[in-house]
């Protein structure tokens, strides 16, 4: 008797969820059909290519130029052991550092202004931000290289030593400084616009509570703001990372000889060199830095080493 | 801690053309605490964050013990404010919330410590000072916010509608701790509220704020009871008004005329000698079966219909219509023993109330 009391409760109260549920998955389903064919195109075109490559940086080329076994790391341990390609990593490195740093450097303030301005000139900055994103990589690069060319002619030179600034023409082009230029140029927007949604998410009142507390306006910023626009550093650091380390085109027309990163290596390897094995091991290693990379903020974030503001 | 003085002098605030604060002045006595209070948009954030010294003023000034402190920045004045979304730092612990304040000062790791325990128990919360923000209630996250406000040992606090996120309950329970503590400290304080019984509850003194300007400033019975304006005597509490000519002076009072079956027994000299406003309170008006007034054609006395009857527990509520069409709000007392409303809809009533209920206002 009092079992099946209990079994008619549960059923009742079961019931209103279970029949939820079911109402959830048949509105799922449509949505789910329509997501095969990205998902499908996806796994062809992305995944099965990157499991080939990942396939062939562990397998052996022959004289003729055909892929086949026996298994080997020697090209993993040649891209380090040489010195010329661990040079291409480091260099890749350096760029990809530095240049997310500058631009974390350079973006606070602009991405504080754009946040706490009236919302026309909030507008203006936004467009002024992505604006560049119109133009070509490409275009752009030429367009530095035009500015930073290297003798009296280049633009920066010429504004240099008529300002007298400088007596004989510097060497901008053609070197670690001019890929970082560019890549800051190039990459930018992409530390401001998530830096500026980190910071337009922060309470004004919280730094008005501080202010109040006796903070001036420098501790008011490393004390709140800095800490709490931290969600907005890490993703943009991230971004900024990610793309200049897997950038090509920039330090292919700003970096030359002297600033060759590990995209213009996979390139020489693939379509000069021929060795594709060793081209794919550049790439799967290219692949894992920036994995790790981002692996690292998802870490911070989602760990809540880093407070969000409510 | 020594209470500060507080006087606003013809503080003003302009946004382009529309001007938020007109030429506020206002004396504020050591230990006081005084609410504004007004309808929203009235002034009374700008007002408050002026004396924090948040906004600038366009024009006027605000003196704490004689000093001018329109140009001192925010950070040396050594103020006490609550937000009304309590503004605690999400990334900081409730202990180093209330340290901020301390740090800024460069008071040593120790000492530090010693104060921030004593302002954990001021605000009875010793066991939450691991926690962060986030795992507080709305009432002990504003008890956070208190003792971080308390513990730099302010020259004043402000509060902007600081309870306006808790629920009843809890409101009326932090406005009474709020009230005792403040006082105990004998801390000048300034509180924004657009609720009457928390200004009213809590405040020594109420200014009225209205588009910006004074409307009226007083104790809460000096305003409750004489209002010197139509717009206070409505925004605070319920009020009867009456208009009508003079009918008759005598002695130190007046009659006025309202309607036809209504006629008013003033004690006050009317200031004018046009149409007078007269305010009464719900609750000083009397209700009685109709027949059972003997003088019912008397001043201060009305025959009318319950229009509207509502039971609202210690209180009933009767909107009366009289015969020419005017309507009488009375609010009567109801007895323990009582089963319900005493009147019901429809039925032929006697309001009437004694002279000094009477109260004229300025017209407005
Ligand atoms: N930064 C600003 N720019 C332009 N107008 C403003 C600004 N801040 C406030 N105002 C205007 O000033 C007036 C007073 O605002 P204030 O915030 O002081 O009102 P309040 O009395 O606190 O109202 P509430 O009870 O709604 O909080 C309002 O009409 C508001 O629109
Ligand atoms: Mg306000």
């Amino acid at each position: 008797m009092t079992t099946s009391d209990d079994a008619v409760t549960v059923l009742t109260v079961e019931a209103p969820a279970v029949a939820q549920r079911r109402a959830r998955w048949r509105m799922a389903l449509p949505v789910g059909l329509l997501a095969v064919p990205m998902l499908a195109f996806l796994t062809y075109f992305f995944f099965y290519p990157a499991f080939i490559l990942l396939f062939s940086s562990i397998q052996t080329q022959d004289s003729r130029g055909i892929i086949g076994r026996p298994f080997t790391l020697a090209h993993y341990a040649r891209l380090i052991n040489v010195e010329l390609y661990a040079r291409v990593l480091w260099t890749t490195l350096r760029i990809s550092i530095i240049t997310s740093a500058l631009a974390t450097v350079l973006a606070y303030p602009v991405a504080l202004v754009m946040v706490r301005s009236r919302p026309m000139v909030t507008r203006i900055i936004t467009l002024i931000v992505i604006a560049p994103l119109i133009v070509s990589v490409v275009v752009r690069g030429y367009g530095w290289q035009l500015v930073l060319q290297n003798g009296p002619k280049g633009m920066l030179n010429w504004i240099l030593m008529t300002l007298h600034i400088v007596d004989a023409p510097i060497s901008v082009l053609y070197t670690e400084v001019a890929v970082v230029i560019g890549s800051l140029h190039v990459f930018f927007p992409m530390m401001v616009l998530p830096l500026a949604s980190a910071l337009g998410k922060i309470d004004p009142n919280l730094e008005d509570a501080a202010r109040m507390l006796g903070a001036p306006w420098w501790k008011v910023f490393l004390r709140v703001t800095l800490p709490l626009s931290m969600p907005g550093f890490v993703a943009g650091f991230t971004l900024v990372f990610s793309l200049t380390a897997g950038s090509f085109v920039i330090p292919a027309i700003l970096g030359g000889a002297s600033a060759v990163m590990l995209g213009n290596l996979i390139e020489q390897q693939i379509f000069v060199v021929y060795d594709w094995p060793f081209g794919a091991a550049i790439a799967v290693v290219l692949v894992g830095l920036v994995l790790a990379v981002n692996g690292f903020s998802m870490w911070l974030l989602e760990g809540r080493r880093l407070r969000r503001p409510e | 801690m020594k209470s500060s003085e507080v006087r606003l002098d013809r503080l003003s605030k302009e946004y382009g053309r529309m001007v938020a604060v007109d030429e506020v002045s206002l004396a504020i006595e050591p230990g006081h605490m005084v609410a504004l209070l007004g309808p929203s948009g009235c002034g009374k954030t700008t007002c408050l964050r002026m004396i924090a010294g948040l906004i600038r003023p366009t024009s006027g000034d605000v003196f704490v013990n004689d000093k001018r402190m329109t140009d001192v920045p925010v950070h040396r004045r050594n103020v006490g404010m609550l937000f009304q979304n309590y503004a605690l730092f999400p990334h900081l612990t409730v202990e180093e919330n209330i340290a901020f304040g301390l740090e800024m000062r460069g008071i040593s790791k120790a000492d530090a410590a010693r104060k921030v325990s004593e302002a954990l128990n001021l605000v009875q919360l010793s066991k939450f000072g691991k926690r962060y923000p986030a795992q507080l209630s709305g009432g002990q996250q504003q008890r956070v916010a208190l003792g971080r406000a308390l513990v730099i040992e302010p020259a004043m606090l402000l509060l902007d509608e600081p309870l306006g996120a808790l629920d009843k309950g809890l409101r009326e329970s932090m406005q009474v701790e709020l009230r005792a503590l403040q006082r105990r400290l004998g801390l000048t304080t300034v509180m924004v509220t657009h609720d009457q019984d928390e200004a009213l509850t809590m405040a020594d003194k109420i200014v009225v704020m209205r588009d910006g300007k004074l409307e009226q400033v007083g104790s809460a019975t000096e305003i409750y009871q004489r209002p010197t304006s139509k717009f206070v005597a409505q925004f605070i509490g319920a009020s009867n008004l009456f208009e009508g000519p003079i009918e008759q002076r005598n002695g130190n009072g007046a009659v006025i005329r309202v309607s036809p079956e209504l006629s008013l027994q003033v004690d006050q000299l009317p200031p004018t000698t046009s149409d007078v406003m007269v305010s009464i309170r719900p609750e000083a008006i009397v209700v009685e079966r109709a027949g059972q007034t003997p003088a019912a054609q008397r001043a201060n006395s009305v025959t009318a219909r319950v229009d509207q009857a509502v039971y609202r527990g210690f209180v009933s509520h009767y909107y009366l219509k009289t015969p020419s069409g005017g309507q009488i709000i009375v609010f009567e007392q109801n007895q323990s023993q009582q089963a319900g409303l005493r009147y019901a809809v429809g039925e032929e009533v006697v309001a009437r109330w004694e002279a000094p209920s009477n109260h004229i206002i300025a017209r407005h």
